[in-house]
């Protein structure tokens, strides 16, 4: 069967059909062009025709032309539809007129640069011209980067190269900064939170430099689709951009299904897990010989659907490559290996975490399965993007959980198809952030008293601080590094990356201390590390088992040895927070409500073990580790004796709970980010305001300003949790209302309904 | 609420105790203190000639050598990073004028007096232009430049020769000293012994505290410092030079072989071939033979070649080594077969005789040489058979 096929005996089966939510068909969209602007060089007209572009889309005409007449511009368009082209061809007009000019290119991570730098070049070589194309990064050779430095007409690098590598050694860069034309800065979208509040940062330094060199660059971003892509790239580059939103490429049919699992239990509303029924249709697809890709929600439900899906094809030698796992933590060759199998078609089937959300060459595939809403309308379009050549049938699959903001999805599709994609948030005056980065601005180039940083942030007293502190000496109107620290050398844009833990394969070994023949088989950052990486977890990785051996927390290694057993491990993360300072305050009439600076502490303290099938509990186990610290920001409840008079010690732990789960599920609405981004804890009796608590903190150090959007809104979410809570059919509690009632006790919904019905009445 | 001051205090990684501190006097103009050494303290430096700075650095561009243009530069700095942050506090010179060696030594009171310094030191350069350092090339040079950048000047020291003297000290005396720091070379080079010098690695502190309590008492210390490294620099080009003049007067074998190897880059291959026979008989002749050899071979001298070979084996030195080189020549020169396999026999023996090592790089190594030979031997007699067949022909 073809996919077309397919969709029809989809649509003819009833059994499927009960459990379809929704079923949007988007119609195909017919290309609209442009011709090559004037005055574009014919050689590059030549060369395109020869591959076949005979015109533009209308987006990428758009582009050119408010670039040529010198305006920041960004572009948001969806997958695969030519925006290299919208940077390329103005930046290579520009350096054919002039020998001089320079353009700076910009990519998330170095794989993705890797894959656009292979296309540019192509592109000059075809037309026979001498513009130097170099990628400036970790891997660069030191005989090579003098080469780069002097003579790259364009420089691609990463954003952690360029404020560690580029910026701090800007005098060896003189011919760079002197004739910096264009900014070039792809994928916009991954920047958010902590990362792009770096970004913006780094930018606002190497305008800084640029302004020192006498060159004023123009920016060209890229984006794909999210609901403010022109506020987070003004964020980003502090100036004003014009926006071209409007794809001219063209788009095959598409159908999207919203597939609800059926309900196994009506009394506690709880569905068959959507892991089964991701398996049940991609193996429909893979048996179909369609390519597809499953996006699925953590590392471990990754391993356990490619598990499946690789017993579903392996041939009678054994090998299962048609099926193959993506995520963050295999080894970088593994991944180019998987990618380039994508591409090539031998790979039918892969199954991923968001890690190929973003805009790695895997091809277009057929299928795309998503277990779970990825959380965000942007990622879901994004994740959906992945299915659908040019002019074929793409099909869609959303799987929901029974989480309540998955079912909240499903029950209210026009939130989905008729709401604007999220907000994607950056807070570049965070003041964590900021300091760092005025340290590394005031290494680079003394500040003047009076110098902004960045827009409308003023320096004085921020210079001042770092002047006490003998960082800083101020003579005269400047202020001059004055220490022998290298400040970017501390200073990660990540966050998380620069302290990876090594997984490290012990199996050939009979103990720790007498490794043979050790392989790295992945890495892990930090935070996740003590999860899934503590003594005796489970850790699986591309379908294997692996047990724990060891973890040596200050080698950041951990041992593991090959197993196979029928559990899983899932460790209790504890989380304290303590009170630095209420920065907003008031008082209601029976609660009072605050927003201020907290420190976050976890610390992992013991793991549990699950059946395989069942997921019955088999025990648990004591976790070790030193506890992780991050200053942040949280906006807190705290309830007073009117409200929770009545209820018992259980029953308001219980309704806390209850009131807490909601919050977790509704606030990335009214955000517009990702869960991820946000933490809410209860304290039935919190250390600080000595008072029933409900605290929400934004999940970055230092903050990226959700919280304090939490404190601006009231009470109002507490409408919105009441009217879930009372619409939701189950008895008393159920993954999609305030959670199962197994967690929040019998009178659990009950109380968590009250206590919002009176918040929202404040 | 707290304050901005105090919400930056948590956020600093830094832990820094505020101190009561000393009113600072008032600012005083850039410090600049000069002071002269006779020239007989350079140890024959105005012997040197253009002839001999040559020989010892092949890569040396000028085609003058003139005692007035030399300017020797050494930089005292607030760290080793190379970043736009790091700067020159002090910069020391040194330069010969009317028959003296005069030390000129440059510190900035403050930051803002950089921009004055380096335009002295530009003005110096272009009376000077002839700039000796040690190890300049990769710092203290490209560090000038870039301050000169920060500051709005352009300065560039690659348009004049320059002579960077660690890579010459290195060639000659790394054998013997291994490490190649301007102490070690002054104790085991010119024979001097510092006193109470103070360590690098405690320069930038010493600035940042003279910055912060006007001491000028701190900086002190530093000028010392800089003042023996200025005045080390001459006496070493002289010290070097004159090895370069008359090579067998090195008591130390390894500086010899040192001095033969930089010839032979030179191209001097006379003067190189001199160092390597006066080293006969010293703890170096092995090496030295070997390298004789593979200068004559290079000028397909064979019958030299031959020669040094034969003075090996008779001296049991090179292990394998002239043995393969004699069945080399036999087999592609001479095409005396017979001798070719009897030499690469013996060749054979030698490695087979020699301890094996078990594992690890110099395994492999040897497995690969003892391949390569069973190769050679294997070739060689299939040549020889062909010969004989048609020598019957």
């Amino acid at each position: 069967m073809n996919l077309d096929q397919l969709i029809g005996t989809l649509r003819a089966d009833p059994e499927f059909m009960a459990n379809v939510a929704h079923w949007e068909t988007i119609p195909p969209k017919p290309a609209q062009y442009a011709p090559f602007p004037e005055g574009t060089d014919q050689k590059l007209i030549d060369v395109l025709r020869s591959r076949g572009i005979y015109q533009l889309y209308s987006h990428q005409r758009e582009a050119i032309d408010l670039a040529a007449a010198g305006h920041d511009v960004c572009i948001v368009t969806p997958t695969a539809s030519g925006k290299t082209m919208c940077y390329n061809l103005p930046v290579l007009t520009e350096i054919m007129k002039n020998p001089d000019a320079r353009a700076l290119y910009l990519f998330p991570t170095k794989a993705l640069s890797a894959d656009q730098v292979a296309e540019l070049y192509e592109l000059i070589e075809a037309m026979q011209i001498d513009i130097k194309t170099y990628t400036y990064d970790g891997d660069t050779p030191a005989a090579a980067r003098r080469a780069v430095r002097q003579a790259g007409h364009i420089v691609v690098t990463n954003p952690d190269m360029l404020h560690s590598g580029i910026l701090p050694h800007h005098t060896k860069w003189v011919k760079l900064f002197e004739n910096l034309k264009y900014i070039v800065i792809d994928e916009i979208h991954v920047y958010r939170g902590v990362f792009g509040s770096n970004l913006g940062n780094v930018i606002r330094r190497l305008l800084r430099l640029c302004a020192f060199y006498g060159s004023n660059p123009q920016f060209i971003c890229c984006s794909a689709t999210i609901a403010n892509p022109d506020v987070l790239a003004e964020t980003l580059i502090g100036r004003p951009v014009s926006l071209v939103s409007e794809s001219g490429a063209a788009s095959g049919e598409r159908h999207v299904i919203f597939y609800n699992p059926p309900v196994v239990n009506e009394q506690l509303s709880i569905r068959r897990s959507p892991l089964q029924e991701s398996i049940m249709l991609a193996s429909k697809m893979v048996d179909n010989n369609i390519s597809t890709i499953v996006f699925a929600k953590s590392r471990i439900s990754v391993e356990v659907i490619t598990r499946h899906l690789k017993e579903r094809v392996r041939e009678p030698l054994g090998n299962a490559g048609k099926v193959r796992g993506y995520r963050g933590g295999y080894l970088p060759s593994l991944r180019r290996e998987i990618e380039r199998g994508l591409r090539a078609g031998t790979v039918r089937a892969v199954v991923s975490t968001n890690a190929l959300e973003l805009g790695i060459d895997i091809g277009q595939l057929d299928v795309c399965i998503m277990c779970g809403y990825p959380g965000t309308i942007a990622s879901t379009w994004q994740e959906a993007g992945r299915a659908g050549r040019r002019k074929n049938t793409a099909l869609t699959i959303l799987v929901a959980s029974s989480s309540a903001l998955d079912q909240y999805i499903m029950t209210n599709p026009a939130y989905f198809f008729g709401h604007s994609p999220e907000n994607a948030l950056v807070h570049p005056d965070n003041l964590y952030v900021l300091m760092n980065h005025l340290k590394c601005a005031a290494y680079e180039l003394p500040f003047r008293v009076g110098d902004k940083f960045g827009d409308g942030i003023s320096t004085g007293e921020l210079l001042d601080y770092l002047a006490e502190e003998h960082i800083l000496q101020r003579t005269d109107d400047r202020y001059y590094w004055t220490a022998e620290e290298f400040p970017a050398a501390d200073l990660s844009l990540r966050s998380v990356t620069s302290e990876n833990f090594l997984i490290i394969d012990i199996s050939n070994s009979s103990d720790v201390s007498t490794i043979a023949n050790p392989k790295v088989i992945g890495e892990m950052d930090r935070f996740t590390a003590p999860m899934l990486l503590h003594e005796h977890a489970i850790y699986l990785h591309e379908g294997q088992q692996y047990q724990v051996e060891k973890l040596d927390f200050t080698e950041k290694k951990a041992y593991v040895r090959a197993v196979d057993v029928d559990y899983y491990t899932d460790a209790d993360l504890n989380t304290s927070i303590k009170v630095i300072d209420v920065l907003k305050e008031q008082t209601l009439e029976s609660a009072s409500m605050a927003f201020g600076e907290i420190v976050v502490t976890w610390l992992v303290t013991m793991f549990k073990k699950f059946k395989l099938d069942t997921q019955e509990s088999l025990g648990f186990g004591p976790v070790d580790l030193p506890e992780l610290e991050m200053p942040t920001e949280a906006c807190w409840w705290a309830l007073e004796p009117s409200m929770t008079k009545g209820y018992s010690m259980d029953d308001l732990q219980g309704g806390m709970l209850g009131l807490a789960n909601a919050l977790r599920e509704i606030l990335p609405l009214y955000l517009m980010c990702s869960p991820h981004d946000l933490c809410v804890q209860y304290h039935v009796r919190d250390p600080f305001t000595q008072k029933p608590t409900i605290i929400v903190f934004d999940n970055y150090a230092g903050g990226i300003g959700l919280s304090e959007k939490v404190y601006g809104m009231k009470t109002l979410v507490f409408e919105d949790i009441a009217s879930l809570i009372s619409k939701c059919p189950c008895e008393s509690g159920c993954p999609s209302c305030v959670g199962p009632q197994k967690e929040v006790g019998s009178a659990g919904k009950r109380i968590a309904l009250e206590l919002a019905e009176k918040l929202k009445q404040l | 609420m707290i304050s901005l001051r105090d919400k930056l205090k948590m956020v600093s990684t830094s832990s820094n105790v505020k101190k009561e501190e000393p009113a600072k006097p008032e600012r005083e103009p850039l410090f600049m203190e000069e002071s002269r050494v006779p020239l007989e303290m350079f140890d024959g430096i105005e012997r040197v000639t253009l002839e001999e700075i040559r020989a010892c650095e092949p890569a040396f561009t000028g085609n003058r050598w003139d005692l007035s243009e030399l300017l020797f530069l050494d930089t005292e700095t607030t760290g080793l990073s190379g970043g736009a942050g790091t700067l020159a506090f002090e910069i020391g010179t040194g330069f010969f004028e009317q028959g003296d060696f005069h030390v000129r030594q440059y510190v900035i009171r403050d930051y803002s007096q950089e921009r004055e310094m380096l335009e002295a030191i530009s003005a110096l350069y272009k009376m000077h232009p002839t700039v000796i350092t040690f190890n300049g090339k990769t710092f203290d040079l490209p560090l000038i430049e870039s301050r000169c950048i920060m500051n709005g000047l352009r300065i560039s020291f690659a348009a004049c020769p320059q002579l960077d003297l660690l890579h010459i000290c290195r060639r000659v005396f790394k054998l013997r000293l291994g490490r190649c720091n301007l102490s070690t070379l002054e104790q085991a080079v010119l024979g001097t012994e510092r006193e109470d010098d103070l360590p690098g690695a405690l320069v930038p502190q010493r600035f940042f505290d003279y910055l912060r309590t006007g001491e000028f008492a701190l900086i002190r210390d530093v000028l010392r410092h800089n003042y023996d490294d200025v005045c080390s620099m001459p006496k070493l080009v002289a010290k070097v030079a004159a090895a370069f003049r008359a090579p067998e007067t090195l008591v130390h074998p390894e500086d010899i072989y040192g001095v033969g190897r930089t010839l032979m880059r030179g191209g001097h291959v006379q003067e190189a071939r001199q160092c390597y026979r006066i080293l006969g008989r010293t703890t170096m002749a092995g090496s030295a033979r070997m390298r004789l050899a593979e200068s004559y071979k290079k000028e397909r001298d064979w019958a030299e070649t031959e020669k040094v070979c034969e003075s090996m084996i008779r001296e049991g030195q090179n292990g394998s080594w002239p043995y393969i080189e004699l069945s080399k020549y036999y087999e592609h020169h001479v095409r005396d077969y017979e001798k070719a396999d009897q030499m690469a026999l013996r060749a054979l023996n030698m490695m087979l005789n020699a301890l094996p090592i078990s594992e690890g790089a110099e395994h492999d190594k040897q497995q690969a040489e003892l391949e390569g030979l069973y190769k050679r031997i294997r070739r060689i007699r299939k040549k020889s058979e062909r010969q004989e067949q048609n020598g019957v022909l």
